[in-house]
């Protein structure tokens, strides 16, 4: 809990900075981490379900660990009816998960983002912070492939 | 850099910086937008600074990464000054060339120029039909400065509004001005700016704040985020200046947590002007003081709402309350806040520097000055236009954006995102203005534009923007939380092909209820899109309800 100890020592232990906590947390950790929330709970004397309603509140918070690689596909309305729904689609079904899973071997996380503001390059998605515009659905498996994704025999 | 005391000082500094900008200098202005920086852009900039070092071209050639130029379907643009020479889609390898040809030769590099049909191939970014059409007053300012550098903006006329408003205008002369020039709320609603600021200014209290909403969540609406990494000087200037009029000490500048870029512009804003004396204690010896602070959202719609915001700047979770009590009376820390969109801001030190009058000629009657619109969906020239109000929608889409990309046919434009609507084809000669808009069911909103063509199917966008909210409504009131959960459910038995008659009724049920007891205006407008899309395109729906009882 060392890590904790500093986040919540940054704040001096004001208990109104509790989301600025959490986003470190999150950010160090990739996650929230189920002991973290007790553990801010008990040394801030803030009730639990306190603590719970804001980490599960925003979408930026995520209580499960993420894998290796996280993929994002924006999911703005222009993107959306420029093909994104179909990158989604695809992506599903090759990376055999849905969107807000990781896979089993922990190497592809699959997220949507909120509008990027780089509409004119819709679809898009991001790899672990690297855009991909205008990407097709057929682009796909070479992107994936560069990432260390083997095709696997489809479960259907 | 030296703080400035008086009046005086001000027009001497200016004075002395403008003597060391030389208009007819060499610039290679390289675009920083988002979309162009994603393409190449961030590469462009250290490839330029060393190809021109290799020539020997430093002393007489400056490199800069400005902001958004705007059009980015056709980015990384990269415009050479003084000419104006606009160079389009440009890569790596096509930066030896034009170091070589037009900043040695003086000669334009022919392959990398817009090109269409109509007009052949353009050069100069005046006659580029895209800019042609465009009243750049906010934005013209994105090519030629670089957004780091303060010295830049005040070349370009820059604080010179502050200095008149602290030191020529009173406060009541400065709020009088803004009311005269009928500035309307660019985030949305469409509100008197000088009206709000007025409630704010009347208000009893030892402190009062203002604040920048620059959170813009509306998906397809960009051009928050244009002005604030182009240009955050201007958004200052215009908050100071609010400030000043309404008599607030603190401003809080929100902002998306999603654009770290952003956030360290405009920091790097906030520490020059504050080393100019623009910010601070006595800004430029005037006797008013103001500070500004910059927070984060942490990435839902609903933040950006204005009770959600302020409960977030106060580090609560961002839900609205009801507004019997205006937050222009009771807002952070229940004391007085005037909220404005970032554009409504940027357009603050134009109406000083130039007058309401001026400023009340631009534009429709009731709609005035220009708006910013960000162009998305199956539009060939997608990007951040300014256009006076009272423009077609047509000239939007077909002379700036150039009409539909791969030759098909437009079927609808969608203002004001999730909680806007579509209007037919057959209406796209109506004027861009606030009422004329909302009237037709496709209120501005943020101005984002979403084009629409023949192979898009409306429910499928309605559903969209159901599922959207859905996500992103607070939970807190049930009209929104539980209305917009059960108008996606009978939609998408209408969308299977087996909803009915009454489904359609009950849908128009939910949408009522919502629109008159939702807390806040996400949930009162969640019901826009799915009944605007009843009015225009009510055969879509009819065809796919089922026939049997």
């Amino acid at each position: 809990m060392e890590y904790l100890d500093a986040i919540i020592e940054r704040y001096n232990a004001k208990r109104n900075f509790l989301i600025q906590m959490l986003m470190d947390i999150q950010h160090e950790k990739g996650y929230i981490p189920r002991e973290s929330i007790f553990y801010l709970s008990e040394k801030l004397s803030v009730p639990l379900n306190e603590v719970m309603r804001i980490a599960t509140f925003y979408k930026t918070f995520s209580l499960k660990p993420k894998a290796k690689h996280v993929i994002r596909v924006c999911s703005g309305s222009s993107c959306h009816i420029r093909g994104g729904k179909e990158i989604i689609g695809r992506l599903e079904k090759l990376l055999g998960i849905k969107v807000g899973e990781s896979t089993s071997d922990m190497k592809f996380s699959l997220e949507t983002s909120s509008c990027s503001g780089r509409c004119a390059n819709g679809p898009e998605l991001e790899i672990d912070g690297k855009v991909y515009p205008d990407v097709r659905a057929e682009d796909l498996e070479r992107i994936l492939n560069k990432l260390g994704w083997k095709e696997k025999p489809c479960k259907e | 850099m030296q703080r400035i005391n008086s009046y005086e000082e001000f027009v001497q500094i200016k004075s002395m910086i403008e003597s060391q900008k030389d208009s007819k200098a060499r610039i290679i202005s390289i675009c920083g937008g988002a979309g162009c920086l994603s393409k190449d852009g961030s590469n462009l900039v250290s490839l330029f600074r060393e190809t021109i070092e290799k020539s020997g071209l430093s002393e007489r050639v400056e490199v800069k990464l400005t902001g958004c130029h705007g059009i980015c379907s056709f980015g990384p643009s990269v415009i050479i000054y003084p000419e104006e020479i606009c160079y389009l889609k440009v890569k790596g390898d096509d930066v030896k060339e034009i170091v070589d040809e037009t900043i040695v030769k003086e000669r334009i590099v022919e392959r990398l120029l817009y090109e269409d049909g109509s007009c052949g191939k353009v050069a100069y970014l005046k006659d580029i039909p895209f800019y042609k059409k465009q009243t750049r007053y906010i934005l013209g300012f994105n090519t030629k400065i670089d957004p780091t550098s303060i010295e830049d903006y005040i070349a370009h006329g820059g604080y010179s509004a502050l200095a008149k408003a602290l030191f020529k205008m009173s406060p009541e002369k400065v709020l009088e001005e803004v009311k005269k020039a009928n500035l309307r709320g660019r985030g949305g609603g469409g509100f008197p700016a000088g009206q709000k600021w007025e409630t704010t200014r009347n208000a009893k209290s030892d402190i009062k704040y203002v604040i920048v909403n620059g959170h813009e969540g509306e998906p397809g609406a960009y051009m928050d985020r244009a002005i604030l990494g182009g240009n955050p000087h201007i958004v200052l200037e215009g908050l100071i200046i609010g400030a000043y009029a309404i008599g607030a000490s603190q401003g809080f500048i929100y902002l998306r947590h999603d654009a770290p870029n952003l956030k360290k512009n405009i920091e790097t804003a906030i520490d020059k002007a504050k080393k100019y004396g623009f910010l601070g204690k006595n800004i430029m010896g005037s006797g008013f003081d103001f500070d500004v602070e910059v927070h984060l959202d942490i990435g839902i719609f609903v933040s950006g709402e204005s009770s959600a915001l302020m409960r977030s700047i106060e580090g609560r979770i961002p839900e609205p309350r009801p507004k019997y009590i205006r937050t222009s009376i009771s807002g952070i820390f229940e004391k007085p806040s005037n909220l404005n969109n970032v554009e409504t801001w940027a357009n603050v030190p134009l109406i000083i520097e130039r007058g309401a009058e001026w400023y009340s000629k631009i534009g429709t009657e009731r709609s005035k000055g220009t708006k910013l619109i960000s162009l998305s969906g199956k539009i060939k020239n997608a990007g951040v236009i300014e256009v006076p109000f009272g423009v077609s929608l047509r000239e939007i889409v077909y002379e700036i954006g150039g009409g539909l990309r791969d030759g098909k046919e437009l079927k609808a434009v969608h203002f004001g995102s999730a909680m806007g609507g579509s209007i037919p084809r057959e209406m796209i000669d109506t004027p861009l203005d606030f009422d004329e808009c909302a009237k037709l069911g496709a209120p501005i909103g943020a101005g984002g534009l979403l084009v629409l063509d023949e192979t898009d199917d409306i429910l499928g966008l309605v559903s969209y923007f159901l599922d959207f909210l859905s996500t992103e409504s607070c939970g807190k009131c049930v009209p929104c939380r539980e209305g917009i959960r059960q108008i996606r459910k009978l939609l998408s038995k209408i969308k299977e092909g087996i909803g009915t008659k009454e489904d359609v009724e009950k849908i128009k049920e939910i949408c009522e209820v919502q629109r008159k007891a939702s807390l806040c205006a996400l949930g009162r407008s969640a019901s826009s899109p799915i009944e605007t899309a009843f009015k225009y395109f009510w055969n879509e729906f009819e065809s796919r309800l089922t026939k049997e009882k």
